[in-house]
């Protein structure tokens, strides 16, 4: 039976958390982010000298009275930010073990939950091939989030995901307006940070959240296998390794998996993008309060 | 190398079973995983295969076949040849050539149809392309034929024919079965599946499996025998035993004894007649029977018939018929049998040869001046003397006392005490005793002066290990004077002091002389028993018997002695000269043998022997306990040289050397 966290036990554990996001972002909409431009709230931010079209009702007099000069007080701003989701729903996500693609959802879950929690608009893209899909929309509370989950725990893996693509090519990408998150293994052969240095174009905040299965970073095969990928077409696709895993090769692949997350924790510092990777067989709200909260992106 | 099981190479199977493993072996078991992009970016920090691997891998399957090849090797008992069994047929053929295999009639005999089937089983082997070894078996067991293989069958057969030419090899004596299948070990040791054929006569309880016997002799054959028969001296008068025997068949055989020259004095005594007896003896069951041809008075024939058990027969000799000497006596058995050898026996020493002693004593000490008369203790050496030669020698003693004359020819052994005679007898022998003041002059032997020690008496060494000094312990010897002289070289010293000779003696064709350089009255020597000892000894020393008795055995050494230079043995045919002395001969052939000499005293002697076959050998349906077992042996040892251990240690090194390489193999 697939597994599934999407159920309210999970949900009503992540209410006490909320996005911390960059405050350079902006929105179009009104929403419990402070940025750092200036708005209509209640809470001063600063003064400056009034300017020719300024509103006159916003001068402060008491200012003047003292300085003899218009003073303006400004007031600081809220906005509404959209989480978009990337999911990686290549069949590497969960074709092979099932439940790393469920883990991948139950976070994909989480992260939409925190947005929509925190009054802010979440967009799934469910990356397949070269195109992200948008099944929901942009969903804004919690109704049309829950009603998106009943068919987002129902996804399959399959196939392959060109990350790069999918989000170069989607028309909603956004400009600087919040935060985007990409669910995927990056176990791929996909040049993935394109797609995040689009993303860094755009001005968006970026999570890069990795779900792995301990036997992929710590296979206990040995021997002469013939390793078939999952996402492989036939058995002459090119991904396809025939490998003789001894002592060697073994040291060879914890050389590469440390290699592997030494750059892409080396990419995500230098284009400012958060990385945590997640292990799917550990408990799902441990690692992302742990993980996320280190890397201040909830609070 | 051989493989002892060469079944065990069925392991070799395993070297198949091995490859069959490498081609079956799934090379690479298929594994879904979710991305290989780890393992392929992993090859680039694999480190580069270096070219020792492929050789580790190749030095792995080497490894592994040779430890299987190992395996087949300890499971087929692989060995070292070290010397080839041979598979060949071969057979050792012991001809029996004793004296029994002559039984049979004029065609044909045991050792004619011995050596017929011998030579039959010989062209069999060779047939066969088998390798042939012929032992015939006598009192020395030769090898007609060692191991010879087909290609000398020609050279075999011919000398196995050759067995029964000129007349027949077959010998007169016993034969050492025995010692003939211990000659099989030199066959055996080379190949011990030797099969043995011993063509005999005779039969054994117990014979050792290796050896199949083959019994030549055949029903209808029986013997009589004569195994013994001697005269024996009592009461003045010769009595003579025969021991008789019919082997095959109860019959009554007629024992004939002549004796030839019936009190003869000499053995030139022609005067002298023959007597013959006739005695039948009823002999039954192979039974041994005694016959004795005695003269016993009337009165006493029942008493001494009485004391005869089942197996002796007697025959009265009339009183007017004894014999206190003859000739030679012939005992023959009337039976026309199937072994002629043993039915005649000849008895000789019914006459004794005498020896004539001239004793001469001055019976004075010329230092002293007074008379002492004969030497008592040279009258009771003589005497004893006389005893203990009784049996062989007809002692004549003659003593001749100071002032009668004495005689220096005509005598056997002359004794001159005191007084020297001028000139040496020259035909018989000299004993000069205590030769004071004067020697005789072509004695060599020249006086020089009287040494007296005031009665200080001195003890004598012995210079040399002589037959004349046998039994006597010459350093108990005491003299107190003696007679110094100057000798001949051709004398030997027997007794001393202080390099002075004190008994000197000579024995070659020259003279034979004894010189005692004392007199008995200044010695202890009469009162010890060395004297009487000495004379013994020196008058067997210079009178020896010719030969220690009058009948043999065939193929028994004689120890022939000889008083002259050279002594002729004959035969009736052959004539053998000896001319050193003691001399042995061994007498192959029963019947009398005339041995003659002529003594340095130009005396002629003739004496005869009678050479029988061996009593056992009459026996003809003998049967034996059991034979010497030949000794051979299947080890493999003695063929083999295991090398279980060195493949065990090759497989070892073989074991650690794959472990290793799997372990190298497992870990880069």
């Amino acid at each position: 039976m697939k597994p599934s966290y999407l159920n309210d036990a999970f949900f009503s554990r992540l209410e006490a958390l909320a996005f911390n996001l960059r405050k350079d972002l902006g929105g179009y909409f009104g929403g419990k982010h402070l940025v750092n431009t200036y708005g209509q709230t209640v809470e001063f931010a600063d003064y400056r000298e009034y300017m020719l079209g300024d509103d006159i009702r916003r001068i402060d007099w008491n200012l003047y009275s003292r300085f003899e000069k218009y003073f303006i007080k400004l007031f600081t701003d809220e906005r509404q930010m959209h989480v978009q989701i990337y999911i990686d729903c290549s069949g590497s996500m969960g074709k092979v073990n099932p439940e790393k693609g469920a883990y991948a959802i139950g976070v994909a879950a989480a992260m939409g939950y925190l947005a929509i929690h925190n009054m802010d608009k979440v967009s799934y893209h469910l990356i397949r091939g070269n195109k992200a899909e948008n099944p929901f929309g942009t969903i804004v509370g919690k109704t049309a989030f829950f009603r998106a989950m009943k068919t987002l725990d129902q996804i399959e893996f399959d196939g392959e995901a060109a990350i790069s693509d999918a989000i170069i090519k989607n028309p909603n990408t956004g400009t600087g307006d919040g935060l985007s998150v990409i669910i995927s293994d990056y176990f791929s052969n996909d040049d993935w940070k394109k797609g995040v240095d689009y993303l860094v174009y755009k001005k968006k905040q970026i999570l890069l959240m990795q779900v792995f299965s301990p036997d992929e970073l710590d296979p206990t095969y040995t021997d002469r296998i013939n390793l078939i990928d999952a996402e492989a077409v036939d058995m002459a696709d090119g991904r396809n390794m025939k490998l003789r895993i001894n002592k060697s090769m073994q040291l060879a692949f914890r050389e590469a998996v440390t290699a592997f997350y030494k750059d892409i924790e080396t990419f995500a510092k230098k284009r400012g993008a958060a990385f945590i990777a997640l292990d799917c067989e550990k408990p799902i709200e441990r690692q992302l309060f742990a993980k996320l909260m280190k890397q201040g992106t909830v609070s | 190398m051989r493989l002892l099981l060469p079944l065990g190479l069925l392991a070799l199977v395993g070297i198949l079973v091995l490859i069959l493993i490498y081609i079956i072996k799934p090379n690479f078991q298929q594994k879904l995983i979710s991305t290989t992009y780890i393992w392929k970016l992993s090859l680039k920090f694999k480190k580069r295969k270096i070219p020792i691997s492929k050789l580790r891998n190749i030095l792995l399957v080497a490894c592994q076949v040779l430890i299987i090849t190992a395996i087949a090797f300890i499971l087929s008992k692989t060995v070292l040849v070290l010397k080839e069994q041979i598979s060949q047929p071969e057979v050792v053929l012991i001809i029996d050539s004793s004296a029994s295999m002559r039984t049979g009639d004029e065609n044909t005999n045991r050792y004619a149809r011995a050596v017929d089937a011998a030579v039959k089983e010989a062209e069999r082997t060779f047939d066969r392309d088998g390798i042939v070894s012929v032992i015939l078996a006598g009192s020395e067991n030769t090898y007609l034929a060692e191991r010879a293989y087909a290609n000398s069958r020609e050279q075999v057969v011919s000398d196995m024919t050759a067995l029964l030419d000129n007349g027949t090899q077959c010998s007169y004596a016993s034969a050492d079965m025995n010692a003939a299948v211990t000659m099989t070990d030199r066959v055996l040791s080379v190949n011990p599946s030797a099969k043995i054929y011993l063509y005999t006569d005779e039969t054994y309880a117990d014979l050792s499996e290796n050896i199949s016997l083959v019994n030549v002799a055949e029903e209808e054959e029986w013997n009589a025998a004569i195994l013994n028969a001697t005269a024996i001296y009592e009461d003045n008068f010769y009595t003579f035993r025969v021991e008789v025997a019919c082997y095959g068949r109860d019959k009554d055989i007629p024992v004939r004894l002549t004796v030839n020259g019936i009190n003869a004095t000499s053995s030139e005594d022609k005067s002298a007649g023959d007597l013959t007896m006739v005695q039948t003896v009823p002999c039954m069951n192979d039974g041994v029977y005694t016959v004795i041809f005695k003269y016993v008075p009337e009165e006493e024939k029942k008493a001494f018939v009485d004391s005869l058990d089942e197996n002796t027969v007697f025959y009265n000799i009339p009183m007017e018929d004894r014999a206190y000497s003859y000739q030679s006596v012939l005992v023959s058995l009337d039976a026309d049998d199937s072994l002629k050898q043993d039915n005649a026996f000849s008895i000789y020493g019914g006459l004794k040869e005498t020896v004539r002693i001239q004793y001469y004593s001055s019976g004075s000490d010329a230092s002293t001046g007074g008379s002492l008369g004969p030497n008592v203790f040279f009258q009771q050496a003589l005497a004893a003397l006389k005893k203990n030669y009784a049996d062989r020698w007809d002692i004549q003693i003659t003593e001749v006392k100071k002032g009668n004359p004495y005689e220096t020819s005509g005598f056997d052994f002359y004794i001159f005490e005191h007084d020297m005679p001028s000139n040496l007898p020259t035909d018989g022998v000299v004993l000069l005793a205590d030769p004071m003041m004067t020697a005789p002059a072509d004695s060599g032997i020249r006086f020089e002066k009287i040494v007296d020690m005031s009665r200080n008496s001195v003890y004598l060494a012995s210079e040399e290990t002589h037959p004349i000094l046998a039994g006597t312990t010459p350093t108990n010897i005491t003299v107190s004077r003696y007679d110094k002289v100057s000798y001949d070289p051709a004398y030997t010293m027997l007794l001393s002091y202080a390099g002075d000779p004190m008994l000197l003696v000579r024995n070659d064709s020259v003279a034979r002389v004894a010189v005692m350089c004392f007199s008995l009255h200044y010695s202890n020597l009469p009162l010890l028993i060395d004297f009487p000892l000495i004379m013994y000894n020196m008058f067997g020393y210079f009178f020896p018997a010719t030969v220690n008795s009058n009948a043999f055995e065939t193929d028994e050494t004689v120890l022939l002695n000889c008083r002259g230079e050279s002594l002729t043995v004959s035969d009736g045919t052959n004539e053998y000269v000896f001319n050193t002395f003691p001399a042995s001969m061994q007498l192959s052939t029963p019947g009398s043998y005339t041995v003659s000499q002529k003594t340095f005293a130009n005396k002629e002697v003739v004496e005869t022997v009678f050479v029988r076959m061996p009593r056992a050998e009459s026996d003809i349906f003998s049967e034996e306990e059991a034979l010497r077992s030949p000794y051979y042996t299947i080890d493999e040892s003695d063929y083999y040289n295991d090398v279980l251990l060195y493949i065990a240690g090759a497989l070892v090194a073989l074991l650690m050397l794959e472990w290793y390489l799997q372990h190298k193999e497992s870990s880069i």
